[in-house]
Order: C-alpha cells, then sequence, then structure tokens
C-alpha cells in the first residue's frame, strides 16, 4: 500500500515507457527503421531515403502520436463514466456508447454519407449522446441495473451494426473497420482534431476533480457538500460523449482501454482524481501504444485491428473486477 | 435558525408530509423521532435541497431555501446521510476534507480538517482507508466532514445506528459538546433513552406531521409513545436520570 504515496514515481515511470513504446512504435512495421532514421527523419530528412522519411513523418509519427492521445482519451472516458456512473466496470465500450457512434456511423454509410465526410463526426456525435442519454435515464431509476442495461445496450447495437454492413455491402468494409478499430487511418489533421478535443476535454475535468471526488460517494452528500449533482452529471457525461464520438469516428471501437487504465492506477495512487485523470491518461496511452506495436508485430506486413488485441487484453480484467465486486 | 411553514410532500407516489410547521431556533441539540414512514428522513432532505419546495415554505436564517444556491446552502448546514457507502479508497483524511468542497479549499485547507479530526478524536486514523476502519469510526468519519464543513446547523440521518454502546455515547458527547458550542443540531434518532438523555428538545412526528414538539422531557412521555409508537413503557427515575422501560 506503499506505493500509493509515490504518484510522482509512477508519473515519472508511465513518462518513460510511453517515450521508449513512442520509439519502438515508430520503429515497427513493414518497413524496418532504425532509431537514427527516426532522428533524421525529424531533424535532417534530407540524409535519408524520401520513402523512408516519409513513412517516418507522414505514417508512423502521426500513428503513435494518434495511440497517445486516443488512449488518454479512451482513459478519461472510462474514469468520467466510472465516477458519473459509481461503477468501476462502467466505460464507453462496456456501456455500448462506442457502439452507438458505430452504429449511427454504419447507418450514416447506407445513407450515403462518405467516410471523408465533415458530417461523419457529427452522426457519431448523435449516435453517441442518445446511448449516453438512454443509459442515464435507465441508471436515474435504479444505478445497479446500468451494466446490464448498458451491455444489452452493446449486443443491441453491435447486431444493428452488422445489420447495417449487410445492408451495405459494397461498403462493409469501412463498416468493419468501426466495429474492430484501427490507427492506420491516422494522419496529422485528425491527430490535430483529436488533440484539441481532448485538450479541452482535460482541461474541464481537470478543474472538476473534487467534484468527482464527491461524486463517488452518495447523492445526499454530494448535494450537501454545495455540488450540483445532476448538472455535474450532465456536463461529464456530454463531456466524455463528445470524446468517445470523436475517438469512435476516427479510430473506431477500441474496447477495454477505457476499462483498464483507470482500475490499474487506481488500485495504485487511489480515489482521488486530482492524481487519478492525469496518470490514467497516461496508462491509457501505454496500453494502446503497447497494443498497436502487437498488432503490426504479430502478422507483418499485414495487421491485426487493435480492437481485437484489446480486448483480448481487457476481458481478463473485466472479469477480475466482476470477481471483485461480488466478493466485495 | 431554520423555519417551515405549511410544508407538504415527499415522494411521487409517496406523499411523506404533511402541511408541516416548524421552528427550530438557533442553538441546541434537537432529536427528530417517530415511527419509521413518519417523514424523519424526508424533512431532512428538503433541509438541503435534496427534494424541491414549493416557495415561502422552508427557510433557514430567514432565507428562502429557493433563493439559496447548493453552494450556499452547504455554507449553511452540513447533512449526514443515513447511509453513506464507502465505495472508494479514500483515506480518512481525504474524505473528511471532501467537507471543504464548498470553500474550493478541499487540498488545501489542512488546519480545518485537523481540527474536525481532532474534535472526533480519530486524527490517529488520518491515513488509515475508509474501507479498513470499522463501522463506528467510520460514522465518526462522516461526522468529522460534517463539522470541516463549519455551518451553523448539523442534521444527521441516525447517526448513532449500527454503532456499538460505546461509539455511541462517544458519538452523542461529541453533538453535546457542539450544541453548547453554539452549533444548532438536528438529529434523526430512534433511541428513546438517548434522546431523554443527550438531546435539548424533540420533534416527534407521526404519519408526516408534528405529534408534539417541545423540551425533551414534555414530548418523551408515556402517553404521546403510547400514541405514535402504538406500545406501553414505563419512564423512571434512576439516579436523577429519566429512562424508558419497555413492557
Amino acid at each position: 500500500m506503499q506505493i500509493k504515496r509515490r504518484p510522482h514515481l509512477i508519473a515519472v515511470i508511465l513518462i518513460l515507457t510511453i517515450i521508449i513504446l513512442t520509439v519502438a512504435g515508430i520503429a515497427v512495421g513493414s518497413v524496418k527503421i532504425t532509431v537514427s532514421d527516426i532522428l533524421s527523419a525529424i531533424f535532417r530528412p534530407q540524409s535519408i531515403s524520401a520513402n523512408t522519411a516519409y513513412i517516418i513523418r507522414n505514417l508512423r509519427i502521426p500513428r503513435v502520436l494518434s495511440s497517445i492521445v486516443i488512449g488518454a482519451s479512451l482513459a478519461l472516458c472510462g474514469l468520467i463514466f466510472q465516477c458519473v456512473f459509481r461503477n468501476p466496470m462502467a466505460d464507453s465500450y462496456v456501456l455500448g456508447i462506442s457502439s452507438g457512434a458505430s452504429f449511427f456511423v454504419g447507418l450514416g454509410f447506407v445513407v450515403g454519407i462518405s467516410f471523408a465526410d465533415v458530417s461523419l463526426p457529427v452522426v457519431a456525435f448523435i449516435g453517441s449522446m442518445l446511448t449516453t442519454a438512454m443509459l442515464f435515464a435507465i441508471s436515474r431509476k435504479n444505478t445497479h441495473s446500468l451494466l446490464l442495461s448498458g451491455i444489452s445496450l452493446n449486443f443491441l447495437l453491435s447486431a444493428l451494426t452488422t445489420l447495417t454492413i449487410y445492408l451495405s455491402d459494397k461498403r462493409a468494409e469501412n463498416i468493419l473497420f468501426w466495429t474492430l478499430g484501427s490507427l492506420g487511418n491516422s494522419n496529422w489533421s485528425r491527430l490535430l482534431i483529436l488533440t484539441c478535443i481532448l485538450l479541452f476535454a482535460f482541461i474541464f475535468v481537470y478543474s472538476n476533480c473534487s467534484s468527482m471526488d464527491l461524486l463517488l460517494l452518495d447523492d445526499s452528500t454530494a448535494l450537501s457538500s454545495g455540488l450540483d449533482v445532476k448538472k455535474k452529471r450532465i456536463l461529464l457525461l456530454s463531456v466524455a460523449s463528445v470524446v468517445t464520438a470523436t475517438v469512435v469516428c476516427f479510430s473506431g471501437i477500441i474496447g477495454f482501454v477505457g476499462l483498464m487504465s483507470p482500475h490499474f492506477m487506481r488500485i495504485l495512487v487511489g480515489p482521488k482524481h486530482r492524481r487519478l485523470i492525469p496518470l490514467s491518461m497516461m496508462m491509457g496511452s501505454v496500453i494502446l501504444l503497447f497494443s498497436d506495436i502487437i498488432c503490426r508485430f504479430i502478422v507483418p506486413p499485414s495487421e491485426l485491428p487493435i480492437g481485437i488485441v484489446t480486448s483480448i487484453l481487457g476481458a481478463p480484467v473485466f472479469m477480475m473486477l466482476l470477481r471483485r465486486k461480488r466478493h466485495g | 435558525m431554520i423555519r417551515i411553514k405549511d410544508l407538504c410532500g415527499g415522494y411521487e407516489d409517496n406523499p411523506v408530509i404533511k402541511k408541516l410547521s416548524l421552528v427550530v431556533d438557533k442553538g441546541g441539540f434537537t432529536a427528530i423521532a417517530g415511527p419509521n414512514g413518519a417523514g424523519k428522513s424526508t424533512l431532512l432532505k428538503y433541509l438541503i435541497k435534496e427534494l424541491g419546495c414549493p416557495q415561502d415554505t422552508v427557510f433557514i436564517e430567514e432565507r428562502d431555501i429557493r433563493q439559496i444556491s447548493q453552494n450556499e446552502i452547504a455554507k449553511l448546514i452540513s447533512f449526514q446521510g443515513q447511509y453513506v457507502p464507502r465505495y472508494e479508497d479514500f483515506t480518512v483524511r481525504e474524505a473528511v476534507a471532501l467537507g471543504r468542497f464548498s470553500y474550493g479549499d478541499v487540498d488545501r485547507n489542512t488546519e480545518e480538517v485537523d481540527r474536525a479530526l481532532d474534535l472526533c478524536g480519530i486524527s490517529g486514523l488520518a491515513d488509515k482507508y475508509i474501507t479498513r476502519i470499522s463501522g463506528g469510526e467510520f460514522q465518526l468519519a462522516m461526522l468529522a466532514r460534517t463539522i470541516c464543513q463549519n455551518s451553523d446547523i448539523l442534521a444527521l440521518d441516525e447517526p448513532i445506528n449500527n454503532l456499538d454502546p460505546r461509539h455511541q455515547i462517544m458519538l452523542l458527547n461529541l453533538l453535546r459538546e457542539l450544541a453548547d458550542k453554539g452549533k444548532t443540531v438536528l438529529c434523526v434518532m430512534h433511541d428513546l433513552n438517548s434522546i431523554l438523555r443527550s438531546c435539548d428538545k424533540c420533534i416527534l412526528l407521526k404519519d408526516g406531521s408534528i405529534f408534539s414538539y417541545g423540551e425533551t422531557k414534555s414530548v418523551i412521555t408515556e402517553e404521546n409513545i403510547k400514541a405514535v409508537y402504538g406500545i406501553d413503557v414505563q419512564i423512571i427515575d434512576h439516579q436523577g436520570k429519566s429512562v424508558i422501560v419497555f413492557k
């Protein structure tokens, strides 16, 4: 338990791990790249072949940076959902919110919206907000049924997404991309949008650390301590939905990162959100960077969808949590 | 001072409170008693705005509660619920410090937190996790949280339930001490003997209305207990103190 007193040490370890995995993430792939190639591509691009420089600067670097940003975003969303619903097993994937965004994107394809269309994020956002609103309505009546309702919603929306694949056979590949998750479409402009949204979300959430701590107790205690519980919940859920929608839109459904990261960090540094938020986000980046390297490492030159790897890593954690909750 | 005027209400399908009027003066230790479902906890929920009330019905310090923000209410009245879940591994100090939320110095004001911990006699538990202390210690920690809120009124819902006799006496003595220092302590309690021993006044509720309200000895009588709870008791004098003996 002494480790709970060392958030700074954990932060340093996570930052070092992110740096190491970032370099590894740029180096690993169908084209082998050395550390000196990476440095050359950044500082002296003329000193290496144009092809290698292009791969590093326009493919690998945006991809690993996207891993960092998306991993942090998923962890932040997971943390918000776990706090608002007071359930350590809640995250945007388990609760079906990612599937909601994915289903609406699928519907968008059926009605003819193209992959590059700017309205696609809006469609994903509507899907994620509607699913969150449904969950919120359910949890207001009975918080205990939230998880089962979320899992049911996830099944329903995943089935409906599959249905849209059948209905739009020519675009099936694009929709499949959403259901399994991939960082293969990362580029600088998408990275910029993701980073801006994450930054705004982080500033908002971090400035509400104490409110989130209070939400972990109970409504009466939070209210009597001066927190407008209803308003704060809606604001936090809206932020989480916007971030989820953006992530789903650009990388598809990537499961369990939002579940695992806050959980690991809660064990290490306790429930105080002032520590938990930044450390969980770093942990999310580490998990996604690591998963992306595995995706590209296992079946070169092809790659596995990243959602498969995160689910394989995350499902045992979910079962462990269920077990703990039952015994707790 | 708390003033309630013709309050009716409760929950969607259960109007618990029926035309209740009440004035609780500043200072003193007042118990709220009555059978289950009489409206004791519901009454406290109106005082922290957990339940919405019509205009001109609930006043704190002569201000209509509807006109007071949630943050301001926290500075006027602190509340401890009947059941606070120990959901997360906060340390006792972290949980107590949450009482400073309305002042915006949860992570900074260690002085108030230390004072509250000291007053409740749990300074030694400050760095222990709330999931690993006993029920009695947790109740004391939650009381320290309400004290840390530094408001003049303390509203507590059954704070001595599930506590062993030692912790019950410790907590009641602490509430008595706070009342003597000028705080207004309003406390839902079931143990009539504890009310007789510790409280200045008692509000006896029946079916959502006030059955009797006044000095404790004039409210907790054999006749009133029979009328409200439907049980026969005898109040005897033991070494100068009144004790209720259940027949």
